[in-house]
């Protein structure tokens, strides 16, 4: 760790993976609902909700440790304020317990109440449950990390990754303030959100896990030149398709139908980030100066790109052009596409700044073939081909779906449809529980570094 | 997109042999992403036209991506017009067996060809596995 | 001519000197345009497809209680929400529109849960009359809304 203040990073992982664990815990308990099982004291929204939002809050959570390391060290200076960092994690901890406690233990309507929603509502939309305060609580956190961050890179050395990562956490902060527009008019509501979803999960966030990814594979290569290089054709492909690719939200909500076309276009060619990053961490491999001692970051490294495409890449392409959407707009096709995107994209690429990052902050040596490497590349195998499974069995849910709720003239009732889908459901959990065994054997992977050194 | 030699170092786009196999290995995937039969008939036309059984790299890319290009028009086209004739059009199971096939195929065939188009890039030979001649 | 070619293309390279830079940004600022032209042009021809001229206070009051009790947590509402329960769009056309959809979807909010076994179990909000008028005449212009003949079937 070349800046101490890099130091603030950890306590930011730790509650990113902690939480990780539990939002997979919530993806079980759904996914046992699904197949008819209902769980006592909880109710299938109650768990979703929990599922979807500790998602976004733990990603965050990465990102944050990841930046916190990533710009000192870029920036070549101490960051400007650690116990800022410090207080913020505590604080964004603080909120997430506190909403998934509310989430929990009360009645929605109760929740929305004692928090205040009547005066500004901004709850019961996907992704945006959380109480107005909770938000406003959120933002000033990032506002807070924006701050901090923001001060480090101006104060130090601009590199393309570092400014990259500073455009997309300010990006972030704020795109977030369209959480707070609900129109009372529903089709300008849904409008508007998309401005907050799209233009993180398919831009800010994107532009984070791309200056994350050029990151970990400048350390590898050691070759800032070309990495920069292939950075600047990626940011630009995905800045110039995600623009008007938003139009690919807007196909069914009540918006004139020019926007079928414009975000068939547009989104198609969103699919061009993940070609390049594909490309790139593959010519990377190619140059034969390269070598790093950690075989666990270059797995990690290496596979998120293919993965990424495969998830947010093909299976966005799947669903994205209007004609193709117009029938499975809303269906398990959707959910294949959001699990494997999500996991493919940012849950792999924060996963790959902890492989990579971990042991410097834990000061020690990675032992290449030791057991927490074995235990932590076993993770890896099964929760990638666990996710991919899981999305392809729901993908053919999907098809299934679309067959006999759209295409024909079955006119089946909701029950029967959804029952046609049930042995894929049931692959899908046994996935999910696959999922989770990965989950706890990466989590485990971090008390066996203990192991290999002995007690310290 | 692939073709864009503006951001590979200078030298490169001075050597015809790493930009045959570059060329090779674009049109293959465009081939598969955006010009269907337009590009492979150009690749076609390359493989016929320049040294195909040469050992540089300019031969293999041109071989591979050849062989590999008749693979996917019999993995991809034929396989699935087989599919759907012969199975039952209003049976959900046919899409669901042929939309996954079709996927799963298409997807593993673009990343081997991004694999190769990387290792033209950086000037080295490329195997398609199981799809590409043994040279 | 192959060498000839390659030849051209060099020096019309080295000539051009191509920085993508200007085309990138110009490409880019004219998306952002295009975007917030496309924006106020959809703001300003929504009127004709939300039928917000029927946006009566009590529609607005039922969107308030579709949100208070995160309905959205199973159900789908023009396609975005869970795909647990069923698409409520046109859940006002499929169960009857003008004749009896209120009432049907009335009696079905007043009747969960169903408590049949291995079935999944929708639970009981306990709405006042208001608050479920409310929310069914926001159901109701929700169906009524211009979504370009979406969903493609009855069933959403």
């Amino acid at each position: 760790m070349l800046y101490p203040s890099q130091a603030v990073a950890k306590p930011y992982f730790i509650a990113a993976i902690a939480l990780f664990a539990v939002q997979v815990l919530f993806g079980l308990i759904i996914g046992i609902q699904y197949v008819m099982i209902n769980i006592p004291f909880i109710t299938f929204a109650t768990a979703k909700l929990i599922h979807t939002n500790l998602l976004i809050i733990w990603l965050l959570f990465g990102f944050m440790g990841a930046a916190y390391y990533i710009i000192p060290e870029e920036s070549e200076q101490e960051l400007y304020n650690p116990k800022l960092a410090v207080q913020l994690f505590w604080i964004f901890l603080a909120l997430t317990i506190i909403t998934t406690l509310g989430y929990l233990l009360l009645p929605y309507a109760t929740f929305a109440k004692i928090t205040g929603n009547q005066f500004f509502p901004t709850m019961g939309r996907e992704y945006l449950e959380q109480p107005t305060i909770i938000k406003l609580g959120l933002f000033a956190v990032l506002c807070g990390f924006s701050y901090n961050i923001a001060m480090t890179v101006l104060h130090g050395r601009k590199t393309m990754i570092n400014l990259l990562l500073l455009v997309g956490i300010v990006g972030s902060t704020i795109v977030f303030v369209f959480a707070f527009y609900n129109s009372s008019n529903l089709v300008l509501a849904k409008y508007y959100r998309w401005w907050l979803l799209h233009f993180w999960l398919e831009g800010t966030w994107e532009l984070i896990m791309e200056a994350i990814l050029a990151y970990v594979i400048f350390k590898i290569t050691g070759d800032r030149a070309i990495v920069e290089k292939w950075l600047y054709i990626i940011v630009a492909v995905t800045l110039t398709t995600t623009v008007l690719g938003i139009g690919h939200h807007y196909y069914w909500i009540g918006v004139p139908e020019y926007w079928q076309w414009v975000g068939t276009i547009f989104s198609v060619f969103e699919l061009l980030p993940f070609f390049f990053m594909v490309l790139f961490v593959f010519n990377v491999v190619n140059c034969t100066k390269c070598q790093y001692s950690n075989n666990a970051v270059k797995l990690w490294a290496l596979s998120t790109p293919i993965m990424a495409f495969l998830g947010a890449g093909v299976l966005g392409f799947l669903h994205t052009l209007a004609p193709v959407n117009y029938y499975s707009h809303g269906t398990q096709i959707t959910s294949a596409h959001g699990h494997l995107a999500f996991y493919s994209t940012y849950v792999m690429i924060v996963l790959t700044m902890i492989s990579y990052a971990m042991p410097i902050l834990r000061d020690h040596k990675v032992i290449n073939d030791g057991i927490a490497q074995k235990f932590e590349i076993l993770a890896f195998w099964l929760m990638t081909v666990a996710m991919s499974l899981m999305a392809l069995f729901i993908a053919i849910a999907g098809i299934m779906q679309v067959y006999v709720q759209r295409a024909t003239d079955l006119a089946l009732p909701f029950i029967e449809i959804q029952n046609s889908m049930v042995v894929m459901f049931w692959l899908r959990e046994i996935g999910g529980v696959v999922f989770f065994i990965g989950v706890i054997i990466y989590i485990t992977n971090f008390f066996m570094v203990k192991k290999e050194y002995g007690t310290r | 997109m692939e073709q864009d030699n503006v951001f590979i170092n200078q030298g490169i786009s001075e050597i015809p042999d790493r930009k045959m196999a570059i060329i090779a290995e674009s049109l293959y995937l465009l081939n598969l992403l955006i010009l269907p039969g337009l590009a492979f008939l150009a690749l076609v036309w390359l493989f016929i036209k320049y040294d195909n059984a040469s050992t540089r790299i300019s031969g293999c890319h041109l071989r591979q991506t050849f062989s590999a290009s008749i693979w996917v028009g019999l993995l991809l086209v034929l396989v699935t017009w087989v599919m759907l004739s012969t199975m039952n059009h209003d049976s959900p199971y046919t899409w669901m067996i042929v939309i996954s096939y079709f996927v799963i195929c298409h997807s593993v065939l673009v990343l081997l060809g991004i694999m190769g188009l990387a290792k033209a890039l950086a000037g080295k030979k490329f195997h398609y596995p199981i799809i590409g001649p043994s040279s | 001519m192959w060498q000839n070619l390659n030849h051209v293309k060099n020096t019309y390279l080295m000539k051009i000197k191509i920085s993508t830079k200007p085309i990138y940004y110009s490409s880019l600022i004219l998306f952002v345009l295009l975007l917030l032209g496309l924006t106020i042009h959809t703001t300003i021809v929504l009127p004709q497809l939300d039928h917000r001229e029927n946006l009566t206070p009590q529609i607005i009051k039922g969107k308030m209680v579709w949100e208070e009790h995160n309905c959205i947590g199973c159900h789908t509402l023009l396609g975005e929400g869970a795909y647990f329960a069923p698409e409520l769009s046109n859940v006002y056309k499929r169960r009857g529109g003008s004749q009896g959809g209120i009432y049907f979807i009335k009696a079905w909010l007043k009747a969960m849960p169903t408590n049949i076994p291995g079935r999944r179990q929708m639970p009981q909000f306990n709405l006042t009359e208001d608050e479920l008028n409310a929310l069914i005449a926001f159901l109701k212009w929700t169906s009524e809304i211009n979504t370009s003949s979406w969903p493609p079937s009855e069933k959403g």
